[in-house]
């Protein structure tokens, strides 16, 4: 009887340590796999940066990679390009990718059908994309026909330094406003009807129902989608590596170029995950920043 | 009764559950085995290798139709993408693994791997020296006969650390067709090519006389080797200085990045390799060169429009000597393997070289590195004689770790000389304090 009574408190036990602890039970695959994938890798990557590899093995250096880089012209040239990629495929791409989601938010015919076919270079590996716009940048391609009637003839698209980044950015710009789009368009769609009539009742016109209404009910969304984009252009690769590989004349040397060659062509492991890491450091300022001056809580 | 009943249960659960412990554990500790162990507890009648796609593919091959049969052993080939197989390369030696016997490298790679590789010699008997090009030979020797040594390998016995597998150089591909419409002979020199090019992109509507890859890093630096080595001598000195910003140097340069360019497209600094063979190809590039893995496009009736048109010639000469660039796949044995498997992994290597097993290799499709197989298959492809000649003629990249830095470094400078950013002697000028910096500062 005594022993039943034992049981039974053991099992009741049991159950409230388990109801009390069953949140931490269930988060725990989330929790090893965020460990797996993102805690981990960073750690292994604050590891290697102190790091000098060479061909007889690894040495530690602690924080000399950081010191070397920071001091390092080519860093703050190659970070500088990427700036100016960022700023000219990310301003493009917000303006455009909000102004189509205006126009598909209005009444407009076949709108599936442009969304759906907006879809398409989102889904297309980046790497194929630079390849598609190589052929259209090639002399008397595509790109050359469509300027035609405003050049005196082909547009050295890929071999001007003065043009090269900007030829970059025009794939980026067409790949990944479809996103924008996307996101902003949802967020419109979520902007309730009676708002919108109420405001018009109140004799708010276009403009003044636009910034007083719809724009603080899309505001995260535009802060998010502004983030992703900036956090993404800094990660340029694939198009920077098949259309023009840093060059010409370094013009479109971006972080991540350099951060290619020192891992992959050099073996130096270390510096390239200093670079990985300082690139983190400046993605996450930004990303603070953004959050911070638009007031948005994600 | 019951409770004896319960006992015997009890019991012969606990036996099927040792022996369910028992079992697994030995499964267990098998399984683990076979993980740690590796290639170590293989028997020495099978030899493994690591390979790039591409040729690997053909090595494969010939290991199994012809290789494994004369030895004797089994061949286990892993396949992999060119930059996959550096690292996992690095990766294997740093750790003295013996996952691999035998390895294949690109031969700038020789550098940073050769002190993991066995002295050939100690592993092949009898290996037919006479008939491999020598070229082939220094450059899978380590140091390497008459180049600057790093400092690491200074003092060290030459000893050849890899066979050629792929006896790859340079060929220099010109459209016949549009040579003859200008009344151009084939090329010889940097010169002709010149030349020949001046008037076909003069007189030819839609053609030009060359291309080369312009595209910044190691493409354009490849491309230029060619012409540096060949009008400027070689890019370093013994005792590693950079050479090519004397005068001869920015001569070389200048006639590169303003001479050929002349000659080339509009837009060539952004080319790569595949726009310059489809300009070979479609007959709006005349000439360039190429590696022989390039030929099977430009002789491809279904993909190339000229195919008919098509000739190749070795590289030409300029002013100091001919210098094609010299590319070749090297096979080494892993040094950390045993000396039993070493030995395997030489008679392996034996039977690969070997004259039976070269003349079938051609037959797949192969690019040979004895004289003796290209005497015998001169026919068999219509690049065989200019790679014949190019490759007695040939010249290794510096042999150096620091190489991938230093081409990058020399493409930068040339892609900014050939979009005009600078001239061809601020190019040097530039390429050589980059270059110089690299070196002092790994104590070169």
């Amino acid at each position: 009887m005594a022993h039943r009574i034992e049981s039974a408190d053991g099992r009741e036990a049991a159950i409230l340590w388990l109801e009390d602890h069953l949140r931490w039970i269930l988060t725990l695959p989330a929790l090893g796999l965020l460990a797996a994938f993102f805690v981990y890798p960073i750690g292994r990557a604050l590891m290697l940066s102190m790091y000098e590899f060479s061909t007889s093995g690894k040495q530690f250096v602690g924080v000399a990679n950081y010191a070397e880089i920071l001091t390092a012209g080519a860093f703050w040239h190659s970070l500088w390009v990427t700036g100016k990629f960022m700023l000219f495929a990310v301003s493009f791409e917000v303006v455009l990718g909000i102004g189509i989601a205006f126009v598909l938010n209005g009444h407009v015919r076949f709108r599936g059908l442009v969304q759906t076919i907006g879809i398409v270079p989102l889904v297309i590996s980046p790497t194929v994309v630079a390849l598609l716009w190589q052929l259209m940048y090639q002399n008397g391609g595509v790109m050359d026909f469509i300027v035609g009637p405003l050049t005196n003839g082909p547009v050295p698209w890929l071999s001007d330094p003065s043009i090269a980044l900007y030829s970059l950015v025009l794939p980026d710009v067409w790949q990944m406003t479809p996103l924008v789009t996307l996101i902003v368009l949802a967020g419109l769609q979520s902007v309730p009807d009676h708002v919108e009539e109420a405001a018009m009742i109140d004799g708010a016109g276009r403009i003044r129902r636009l910034i007083d209404v719809t724009l603080p009910y899309i505001k995260e969304l535009i802060v998010l989608v502004l983030i992703l984009r900036v956090v993404g252009t800094m990660r340029v690769f694939a198009k920077v590596f098949v259309l023009t590989r840093g060059g010409p004349a370094k013009s479109t040397e971006v972080v991540s170029m350099a951060m290619y060659r020192e891992a992959f062509a050099y073996g130096n492991y270390g510096r390239a995950s200093t670079m990985a890491l300082l690139l983190l450091v400046i993605a996450l300022g930004i990303t603070y920043a953004f959050a911070r001056l638009s007031e948005v809580e994600f | 009764m019951p409770k004896k009943q319960t006992r015997m249960n009890t019991n012969s659960q606990q036996r099927s559950r040792r022996a369910f412990i028992t079992g697994a554990g030995a499964a267990g500790v098998t399984a683990l085995a076979g993980c740690v162990g590796g290639s170590s507890s293989s028997n020495e009648t099978t030899v493994t290798l690591a390979v790039s796609s591409g040729d690997g593919e053909l090595i494969d091959r010939l290991l199994k139709q012809y290789v494994e049969s004369e030895v004797g052993v089994t061949t286990e080939t892993t396949i992999l993408p060119n930059a996959n197989l550096f690292e996992k390369l690095t990766t294997m030696f740093q750790s003295e693994n013996t996952t691999y016997d035998i390895v294949a490298m690109d031969d700038p790679w020789m550098p940073q791997l050769a002190q993991h590789l066995a002295p050939i010699h100690d592993h092949v008997d009898d290996l037919p020296t006479d008939q491999i090009i020598d070229q082939t030979l220094n450059i899978g020797t380590w140091p390497t006969p008459g180049e600057a040594v790093p400092p690491n390998a200074q003092g060290k016995e030459p000893q050849l650390k890899g066979l050629c597998a792929v006896g790859n150089s340079h060929i220099f591909v010109v459209n016949e067709r549009l040579y003859s419409e200008v009344g151009a002979d084939l090329p010889d020199t940097w010169s002709d090519v010149y030349d020949a090019g001046q008037k076909i992109s003069e007189q030819i509507e839609g053609s030009e006389g060359y291309a080369m890859r312009g595209k910044s890093g190691n493409p354009i630096t490849s491309s230029y080797f060619s012409v540096g080595m060949s009008m400027a001598g070689n890019m370093f000195t013994e005792g590693w200085d950079y050479d090519w910003a004397d005068q001869a140097g920015i001569d070389a340069a200048s006639f590169f990045v303003d001479d050929l360019k002349s000659i080339s497209p509009d837009g060539v600094a952004s080319f790569d390799n595949s726009q310059v063979l489809s300009g070979l190809a479609d007959g709006s590039i005349a000439a360039a060169p190429q590696w022989p893995s390039g030929t099977s496009l430009l002789l491809n009736e279904d993909k190339a429009t000229e195919y008919e048109n098509i000739t190749f010639v070795p590289v030409p000469e300029g002013t100091e000597r001919a210098a094609p660039v010299q590319g070749n796949w090297l096979l080494g044995i892993n040094n950390y393997i045993s000396s039993s498997k070493k030995n395997a992994a030489g008679d392996v290597l034996q039977s690969f070289v070997s004259q039976e097993a070269q003349e079938q290799y051609v037959d797949l499709g192969g690019v040979p590195f004895r004289h003796d197989t290209f005497e015998n298959n001169m026919d068999k492809q219509p690049w065989f004689e200019a790679l014949y000649g190019s490759l007695q003629n040939a010249k290794p990249r510096p042999r150096t770790p620091l190489w991938s830095e230093i081409e990058t470094a020399q493409g930068q400078s040339l892609n900014a000389a050939l979009v005009d950013e600078m001239s061809a002697e601020e190019a040097m000028a530039e390429a050589k304090s980059s270059i110089n910096a690299i070196l002092d500062e790994n104590d070169y």
